[in-house]
Protein backbone atom coordinates (compact mmCIF):
# COMPACT_ATOMS: atom_id res chain seq x y z
CA UNK A 1 0.00 0.00 0.00
CA UNK A 2 1.09 3.24 -0.95
CA UNK A 3 0.48 5.65 2.22
CA UNK A 4 0.73 8.76 0.83
CA UNK A 5 -1.45 8.55 -1.52
CA UNK A 6 -4.05 7.99 1.20
CA UNK A 7 -6.22 10.60 2.49
CA UNK A 8 -5.95 11.74 5.85
CA UNK A 9 -9.05 10.75 6.31
CA UNK A 10 -8.46 7.03 5.37
CA UNK A 11 -4.98 7.24 7.59
CA UNK A 12 -7.44 8.08 10.53
CA UNK A 13 -8.93 5.21 9.97
CA UNK A 14 -6.27 2.76 9.82
CA UNK A 15 -4.98 4.33 13.07
CA UNK A 16 -7.30 2.28 15.11
CA UNK A 17 -6.08 -0.79 14.24
CA UNK A 18 -2.01 0.64 15.40
CA UNK A 19 -1.30 1.33 11.71
CA UNK A 20 2.19 2.84 12.83
CA UNK A 21 2.89 3.46 9.23
CA UNK A 22 -0.51 5.25 8.70
CA UNK A 23 0.72 7.58 11.75
CA UNK A 24 4.23 8.21 10.58
CA UNK A 25 2.17 9.46 7.03
CA UNK A 26 0.19 11.84 9.40
CA UNK A 27 3.52 13.19 11.13
CA UNK A 28 4.92 13.94 7.54
CA UNK A 29 1.66 15.55 6.68
CA UNK A 30 1.94 17.49 9.36
CA UNK A 31 4.63 17.31 11.62
CA UNK A 32 6.05 20.86 10.65
CA UNK A 33 2.70 22.73 10.70
CA UNK A 34 1.73 21.38 14.31
CA UNK A 35 4.99 22.27 15.35
CA UNK A 36 5.08 25.56 14.04
CA UNK A 37 1.81 26.54 15.78
CA UNK A 38 3.08 25.19 19.02
CA UNK A 39 6.34 27.75 18.34
CA UNK A 40 4.04 30.55 17.36
CA UNK A 41 2.31 30.75 20.85
CA UNK A 42 4.65 29.15 23.19
CA UNK A 43 7.69 31.46 21.78
CA UNK A 44 10.20 28.28 22.53
CA UNK A 45 11.40 25.63 20.84
CA UNK A 46 11.29 23.20 23.44
CA UNK A 47 8.06 23.83 24.75
CA UNK A 48 6.67 23.55 21.09
CA UNK A 49 8.12 20.35 20.93
CA UNK A 50 6.63 19.15 24.00
CA UNK A 51 2.96 20.08 22.57
CA UNK A 52 3.97 18.67 19.32
CA UNK A 53 4.18 15.32 20.92
CA UNK A 54 1.95 15.71 22.92
CA UNK A 55 -0.57 16.39 19.78
CA UNK A 56 0.13 13.23 17.82
CA UNK A 57 0.38 11.13 20.64
CA UNK A 58 -2.90 11.87 21.44
CA UNK A 59 -3.96 10.96 18.26
CA UNK A 60 -2.18 7.76 18.30
CA UNK A 61 -4.14 6.69 21.80
CA UNK A 62 -7.38 7.72 20.76
CA UNK A 63 -7.86 8.67 17.26
CA UNK A 64 -11.76 8.58 17.64
CA UNK A 65 -11.38 12.01 18.73
CA UNK A 66 -11.74 13.26 15.42
CA UNK A 67 -15.49 12.92 13.89
CA UNK A 68 -15.00 13.53 9.63
CA UNK A 69 -18.22 15.25 9.77
CA UNK A 70 -17.10 18.08 11.61
CA UNK A 71 -14.71 19.25 9.06
CA UNK A 72 -11.39 18.91 7.57
CA UNK A 73 -8.75 16.70 9.36
CA UNK A 74 -6.00 19.41 9.09
CA UNK A 75 -7.80 22.18 10.29
CA UNK A 76 -9.16 20.23 13.44
CA UNK A 77 -5.57 18.91 14.30
CA UNK A 78 -4.33 22.27 14.08
CA UNK A 79 -7.30 23.96 15.85
CA UNK A 80 -6.45 21.16 19.01
CA UNK A 81 -2.94 22.11 18.91
CA UNK A 82 -3.52 25.93 19.32
CA UNK A 83 -6.34 25.56 21.85
CA UNK A 84 -3.46 22.83 23.81
CA UNK A 85 -0.80 25.43 23.69
CA UNK A 86 -3.05 28.19 24.65
CA UNK A 87 -4.18 26.43 27.79
CA UNK A 88 -0.39 25.36 28.32
CA UNK A 89 0.81 29.53 28.18
CA UNK A 90 -2.47 30.28 30.55
CA UNK A 91 -2.09 27.79 33.34
CA UNK A 92 2.06 28.33 33.11
CA UNK A 93 1.25 32.60 32.76
CA UNK A 94 4.38 32.91 30.48
CA UNK A 95 3.15 35.77 29.14
CA UNK A 96 5.78 38.01 30.17
CA UNK A 97 7.94 36.33 27.98
CA UNK A 98 6.52 36.31 24.95
CA UNK A 99 5.94 38.41 22.26
CA UNK A 100 3.16 40.91 22.00
CA UNK A 101 3.96 42.84 18.89
CA UNK A 102 2.45 41.79 15.70
CA UNK A 103 4.89 40.50 12.96
CA UNK A 104 5.39 41.68 9.68
CA UNK A 105 5.11 40.10 6.56
CA UNK A 106 5.50 36.59 7.32
CA UNK A 107 8.06 34.51 4.83
CA UNK A 108 8.41 30.70 4.38
CA UNK A 109 12.22 29.40 5.37
CA UNK A 110 14.26 29.60 2.50
CA UNK A 111 15.13 25.70 2.33
CA UNK A 112 12.29 24.13 4.63
CA UNK A 113 12.46 20.30 4.14
CA UNK A 114 9.19 19.41 3.48
CA UNK A 115 8.77 15.65 3.70
CA UNK A 116 5.67 15.74 2.19
CA UNK A 117 5.74 18.22 -1.17
CA UNK A 118 2.53 17.32 -2.83
CA UNK A 119 1.00 17.31 0.13
CA UNK A 120 2.29 20.86 1.47
CA UNK A 121 2.15 22.55 -2.37
CA UNK A 122 -1.64 21.97 -2.11
CA UNK A 123 -1.90 23.21 1.49
CA UNK A 124 0.45 25.78 0.71
CA UNK A 125 -2.45 27.81 -1.56
CA UNK A 126 -5.07 28.30 1.54
CA UNK A 127 -2.16 29.06 3.73
CA UNK A 128 -1.52 31.66 1.59
CA UNK A 129 -4.99 32.73 1.47
CA UNK A 130 -5.55 33.05 4.90
CA UNK A 131 -2.01 34.90 5.67
CA UNK A 132 -2.54 37.74 2.78
CA UNK A 133 -6.11 38.48 4.23
CA UNK A 134 -4.69 38.98 7.67
CA UNK A 135 -1.92 40.55 5.91
CA UNK A 136 -4.37 42.82 4.02
CA UNK A 137 -6.49 43.86 7.14
CA UNK A 138 -5.52 47.23 8.46
CA UNK A 139 -2.80 47.24 11.71
CA UNK A 140 -4.77 47.58 14.49
CA UNK A 141 -7.05 44.98 13.48
CA UNK A 142 -4.72 42.21 12.52
CA UNK A 143 -3.00 43.16 15.89
CA UNK A 144 -5.64 42.43 18.04
CA UNK A 145 -6.64 39.04 16.21
CA UNK A 146 -3.11 37.90 16.40
CA UNK A 147 -3.56 39.05 20.52
CA UNK A 148 -6.24 37.16 20.87
CA UNK A 149 -6.01 33.58 18.10
CA UNK A 150 -2.17 33.19 18.53
CA UNK A 151 -0.89 34.98 21.98
CA UNK A 152 -4.60 33.46 23.81
CA UNK A 153 -5.11 37.06 25.31
CA UNK A 154 -8.90 38.64 25.90
CA UNK A 155 -10.02 41.57 24.79
CA UNK A 156 -10.08 43.25 28.28
CA UNK A 157 -6.59 42.02 28.48
CA UNK A 158 -5.40 43.21 24.90
CA UNK A 159 -7.72 47.03 26.21
CA UNK A 160 -4.95 46.59 29.10
CA UNK A 161 -1.86 45.95 26.75
CA UNK A 162 -2.35 48.53 24.46
CA UNK A 163 -3.85 50.73 27.00
CA UNK A 164 -7.06 51.15 24.52
CA UNK A 165 -10.67 51.60 25.64
CA UNK A 166 -12.40 48.07 25.54
CA UNK A 167 -14.96 49.70 23.12
CA UNK A 168 -11.80 50.23 20.73
CA UNK A 169 -10.89 46.71 20.75
CA UNK A 170 -14.09 44.79 20.52
CA UNK A 171 -14.95 47.01 17.54
CA UNK A 172 -11.42 45.92 15.61
CA UNK A 173 -11.94 42.62 16.56
CA UNK A 174 -15.63 42.54 15.05
CA UNK A 175 -14.41 44.57 11.78
CA UNK A 176 -10.88 42.49 11.56
CA UNK A 177 -12.92 39.17 11.62
CA UNK A 178 -15.96 40.86 9.32
CA UNK A 179 -13.29 41.45 6.59
CA UNK A 180 -11.66 37.92 7.17
CA UNK A 181 -14.71 36.03 6.87
CA UNK A 182 -15.33 38.18 3.55
CA UNK A 183 -11.83 37.47 1.96
CA UNK A 184 -12.22 33.92 3.19
CA UNK A 185 -15.28 33.12 1.94
CA UNK A 186 -14.30 30.84 -0.20
CA UNK A 187 -12.14 28.82 1.52
CA UNK A 188 -15.04 28.69 4.53
CA UNK A 189 -17.27 26.49 2.04
CA UNK A 190 -14.99 23.95 1.79
CA UNK A 191 -14.38 23.92 5.19
CA UNK B 1 -28.72 38.56 26.71
CA UNK B 2 -30.58 39.65 23.46
CA UNK B 3 -29.30 38.81 20.07
CA UNK B 4 -27.79 41.73 19.09
CA UNK B 5 -25.54 41.61 21.95
CA UNK B 6 -24.51 38.26 21.50
CA UNK B 7 -23.63 38.64 17.98
CA UNK B 8 -21.75 41.87 18.97
CA UNK B 9 -19.45 39.12 20.54
CA UNK B 10 -19.55 35.62 18.31
CA UNK B 11 -16.31 36.93 17.02
CA UNK B 12 -14.16 37.24 19.85
CA UNK B 13 -15.95 34.40 21.56
CA UNK B 14 -14.56 32.42 18.57
CA UNK B 15 -10.94 33.84 19.07
CA UNK B 16 -11.24 32.82 22.83
CA UNK B 17 -10.91 36.63 23.84
CA UNK B 18 -13.63 36.55 26.08
CA UNK B 19 -13.41 35.73 29.63
CA UNK B 20 -15.37 33.41 31.91
CA UNK B 21 -17.54 36.16 33.49
CA UNK B 22 -18.64 36.85 29.77
CA UNK B 23 -19.08 33.49 27.88
CA UNK B 24 -21.35 31.82 30.45
CA UNK B 25 -24.19 34.06 29.58
CA UNK B 26 -23.37 33.76 25.81
CA UNK B 27 -23.29 29.89 26.60
CA UNK B 28 -26.67 29.94 27.80
CA UNK B 29 -27.87 31.82 25.19
CA UNK B 30 -26.66 30.02 22.51
CA UNK B 31 -28.47 26.54 24.02
CA UNK B 32 -31.75 28.41 22.91
CA UNK B 33 -30.74 30.52 19.71
CA UNK B 34 -29.95 28.63 16.36
CA UNK B 35 -29.81 31.04 14.83
CA UNK B 36 -26.94 32.51 17.12
CA UNK B 37 -25.42 28.79 16.70
CA UNK B 38 -25.52 29.28 13.35
CA UNK B 39 -23.52 32.63 13.14
CA UNK B 40 -20.83 31.35 15.79
CA UNK B 41 -20.36 28.39 13.37
CA UNK B 42 -19.17 30.99 10.81
CA UNK B 43 -17.13 33.05 13.24
CA UNK B 44 -15.51 29.27 14.46
CA UNK B 45 -14.71 28.71 11.28
CA UNK B 46 -12.94 31.52 10.14
CA UNK B 47 -11.04 31.52 13.61
CA UNK B 48 -9.80 27.96 12.76
CA UNK B 49 -8.55 29.22 9.74
CA UNK B 50 -6.11 31.43 10.94
CA UNK B 51 -4.18 28.46 12.42
CA UNK B 52 -2.82 27.81 8.68
CA UNK B 53 -1.17 31.72 9.08
CA UNK B 54 1.80 30.98 11.29
CA UNK B 55 5.06 31.03 9.87
CA UNK B 56 6.88 27.35 8.92
CA UNK B 57 9.68 26.51 11.35
CA UNK B 58 11.15 23.17 10.63
CA UNK B 59 11.14 20.65 14.00
CA UNK B 60 14.13 18.45 14.79
CA UNK B 61 14.42 15.16 13.38
CA UNK B 62 14.54 14.08 16.98
CA UNK B 63 11.20 15.00 17.53
CA UNK B 64 9.91 12.95 14.87
CA UNK B 65 11.89 9.84 16.05
CA UNK B 66 11.17 10.74 19.44
CA UNK B 67 7.32 10.47 18.83
CA UNK B 68 7.03 7.34 16.81
CA UNK B 69 9.31 5.66 18.79
CA UNK B 70 7.01 6.42 21.89
CA UNK B 71 3.76 5.32 19.64
CA UNK B 72 5.59 2.20 18.52
CA UNK B 73 6.25 0.94 22.04
CA UNK B 74 2.89 2.08 23.67
CA UNK B 75 1.15 0.04 20.28
CA UNK B 76 3.42 -2.94 21.67
CA UNK B 77 2.49 -2.79 25.21
CA UNK B 78 -1.06 -3.04 23.72
CA UNK B 79 -0.85 -5.96 22.21
CA UNK B 80 0.14 -5.00 19.05
CA UNK B 81 -1.28 -4.39 15.52
CA UNK B 82 -0.71 -3.40 12.43
CA UNK B 83 2.88 -2.27 12.60
CA UNK B 84 5.22 -1.29 9.44
CA UNK B 85 5.55 -4.24 6.95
Amino acid sequence: MDYPDLSDEELMARLAYRDIEAFETLYERYGTLVYSTGLRVMGDTQLAEDIAQETFLRLWRAPERYVPERGRFGTWLLSATRNRAIDQVRTRGRRQNREVTTEGPQKEPAATKMADPAFIAQLSDVRRTVRTALQTLPAEQRQVIELAYYGGYTQKEIASLLDQPLGTIKTRIRLGMQKLRAALAAELKEQ
Amino acid sequence: MLCKEVGELLDAYALGALGPEETGPIEEHLADCLRCWEHLKESQKAAALLVLAVPLEQPREELRRRIIAQAAKEAQQKGGGLERA
